[in-house]
């Protein structure tokens, strides 16, 4: 009896591989530098594509049927195709609140996030505050950390490869950050306009001052009035980019083009915008490349 | 030999050198937080109606829903009106059933339980729903009115299940097929008292339906869905009646900065064969297709025709076009214009323009 137990025990203590489905291609990039060759991870949300308004495809649900894990970005940043497609994969394994399923806004740190009255009168506004915060990179260790846990608890197995995946990556993601902060130091202090709050994060890590949106409100398309202030205080403070995410139509950026005389950058906002950004890493390359040279 | 497991999984997950499990969120507390999510939606008409040429008499808040000829389809008359306000309420009850209810108020008056069911939400690969359901008979039946392309229903939608389309007291099973793509099959019961189709009145009057869902992937971007549905009770006429139906939807979009240019094209058939007292054949088709040129502004029309295997008084069509103004995910303005050839010759004009607003939790999309 003893001998089966044990058999029954170690059989079940390491999975052959953790099944990792993620909501964002950035949790999937960081997923599998943690997970290594311990899971698989696969993505729901294309990194070219705004997050916020993906389609509830039903072959998402055949992908979250056989997940394990769940990673999601939450504040409700998947709050209309998320809810439905985790009703629909029917797997009590991932429902929320589940050992599988991991919200990972509970461990960053965040910003924006609203007081007073909240209601839709201030746009797509989200309570939590803003949801774009894996474009901060000391967020991405507490991300990757986070989902280093949850992969041990899930998978006992493999926990030290785990720690051992999640080493090398602090440890590169440390270099990293030193040579971006390197990069970016001379920019410091300078003045930008985003489309959407998309790059706050990064803007406020580095030291960029956000100073006005396209939008006039989180999620609500500009308005002439509202380009027209917003490109005269943007001329007035010298503003040097226009940021502009890939899923915007860029045309809605030319008319503040015009009347601030910055250009529009477009700068990708997760893994998978462009097809040479893979990693995590490789996505803030990309952007201060972008923006630094 | 479970709790042995879960110990020692447990104790192997705070190992030395293992990394730490994810702390929860703080704790925060809302006020209300455990109550369902509400989200309440209205839609309000503005139209104009002509029959066979001839300007409707302009009413206000009278019933929207009547077909100006008979056999035509149900039309919003002249003037200003309230199509229907709805509210709905959702949560999860526990850990193993979700609740949704949905109540509205066709026009400025009464209150429908449209939906309200629970769910049972812990079986792998299953759910069960017991409930006032709204049956899954091809798309459009699912679609509530507010989430439809156009203002109305499609002339064989109404015809062969009715204005409130195909809803009742039932149960169902839904299994996700374990298929490399999605295929979900459901088979439900009902109480049968669908009026004009499962209504004999009889203790074993059941009405019994079987969907089977599937979706295929072409790329990221474009997927084909194909249905099948079948349905069968006994009638008021002392005989069964069947139905059978086929839905096609085919839905691509861009990628990148083009995600919100759409093409969305979906066709249903349906069939009725009625058995018994009034027996009678007809069926029908409708095709939609709707163009999203931005976030905010789509094109789209809808083709319908009425009479397949009936009698020439049974035949109809009708041609729609639909401009859609979506200033958010929770406002729309719709002006639709149609005209119906209805049985006997006549026609039916109208213009209606919708205002549609959402407030409350933030809705699920359905695909």
């Amino acid at each position: 009896m003893t001998f089966l137990l044990s058999i029954f025990l170690s059989a079940n203590a390491a999975l052959a591989t953790v099944n990792v489905v993620t909501t964002t291609q950035d949790l999937a990039a960081l997923a599998n530098a943690v997970g290594g060759s311990a899971v698989t991870a696969d993505y729901l949300a294309r990194g070219d594509l705004d997050p916020h308004f993906i389609d509830a495809k039903p072959s998402f649900m055949v992908k979250l049927s056989k997940a394990d894990l769940v990673l999601s970005v939450g504040m409700d940043l998947e709050v209309g195709w998320l809810p439905g497609l985790l009703t629909g994969a029917r797997n009590p394994k991932i429902t929320p609140g589940s050992a599988g399923n991991l919200d990972l806004s509970g461990c960053v740190t965040k910003i924006e996030v609203p007081t007073g009255m909240i209601d839709r009168s201030r746009g797509d506004l989200h309570p939590g505050g803003n949801p774009h915060y894996w474009l901060n990179p000391e967020n991405g260790r507490k991300m990757a950390r986070a989902i280093a846990g949850r992969l041990a608890a899930i998978d006992p197995g493999h926990a030290g490869e785990y720690t051992k995946n999640l080493a090398t990556f602090e440890a590169q993601l440390t270099a990293k950050q030193a040579q971006w902060a390197t990069k970016m130091a001379p920019l410091k202090g300078t003045n930008v306009v985003g489309y959407h709050s998309t790059f706050d994060y990064f803007c406020a890590v580095y030291g960029l001052n956000v100073i006005g949106f396209v939008e006039p409100k989180p999620g609500i398309p500009p308005t002439p009035a509202h380009t027209l202030r917003v490109g005269q205080a943007a001329k007035a403070a010298r503003v040097r980019w226009i940021f502009v995410e890939p899923y915007k139509n860029p045309a809605d950026a030319r008319p503040l083009a015009t009347l601030s005389g910055a250009p529009a950058l477009l700068l990708p906002t997760s893994v998978g915008a462009e097809p040479e950004i893979k990693t995590y890493f490789d996505l803030f390359d990309a952007i201060v490349l972008k923006v630094a040279g | 030999m479970l709790i042995i497991h879960l110990l020692l999984a447990s104790a192997l997950a705070q190992e030395p050198g293992a990394p730490a499990e994810a702390q929860p969120p703080p704790v925060q507390v809302f006020p209300g937080a455990l109550n369902p999510q509400l989200s309440f939606n209205g839609l309000f008409l503005a139209g104009a109606q002509w029959d066979d040429g001839a300007l409707t008499t302009p009413h206000l808040g009278g019933e929207a829903g009547e077909a100006a000829f008979p056999g035509a389809g149900e039309t919003f008359g002249t003037g200003l009106n309230v199509q229907e306000m709805e509210l709905q309420l959702r949560a999860a009850v526990d850990p193993y059933f979700n609740a949704n209810v949905v109540l509205a108020i066709p026009g400025t008056e009464g209150i429908e339980v449209e939906e309200g069911y629970v769910q049972l939400v812990s079986i792998p690969r299953t759910t069960i729903t017991i409930g006032k359901i709204k049956e899954a008979f091809g798309r459009e039946n699912l679609t509530h009115t507010h989430g439809l392309l156009t203002i109305d229903k499609s002339l064989v939608g109404q015809a062969l299940l009715g204005g409130e389309g195909l809803n009742d007291v039932g149960v169902n099973a839904a299994f996700l097929l374990p298929t490399p793509w999605y295929s979900e099959l459901l088979v439900s019961a009902d109480r049968g008292s669908h009026e004009g189709l499962f209504n004999s009145g009889k203790p074993e009057g059941f009405g019994y339906l079987a969907h089977w869902k599937n979706l295929f992937e072409a790329s990221y971007e474009t997927s084909i869905e194909l249905g099948l549905s079948g349905a069968a009770g006994l009638n008021d006429g002392d005989g069964l009646s069947k139905l059978g139906g086929v839905d096609v939807t085919v839905k691509s979009h861009g990628r990148g900065s083009r995600q919100f240019n759409r093409l969305i094209w979906q066709s249903e058939f349906m069939l009725l064969d009625r058995e018994g007292a009034d027996a009678r054949t007809l069926g029908g088709v409708y095709s939609t297709v709707e163009y999203s040129l931005s976030s905010r502004v789509w094109l789209g029309g809808r083709y319908d025709y009425l009479g397949i295997a009936g009698t020439e008084a049974d035949k109809a069509q009708a041609a729609t076009a639909i401009f859609v103004f979506a200033p958010t995910e929770f406002s729309a303005f719709r002006i639709q214009a149609q005209r119906q050839w209805a049985p006997g010759g006549h026609t039916v004009d109208s213009v209606v323009g919708q205002l549609n607003f959402t407030i409350g939790a933030h809705p699920a999309h359905s695909y």
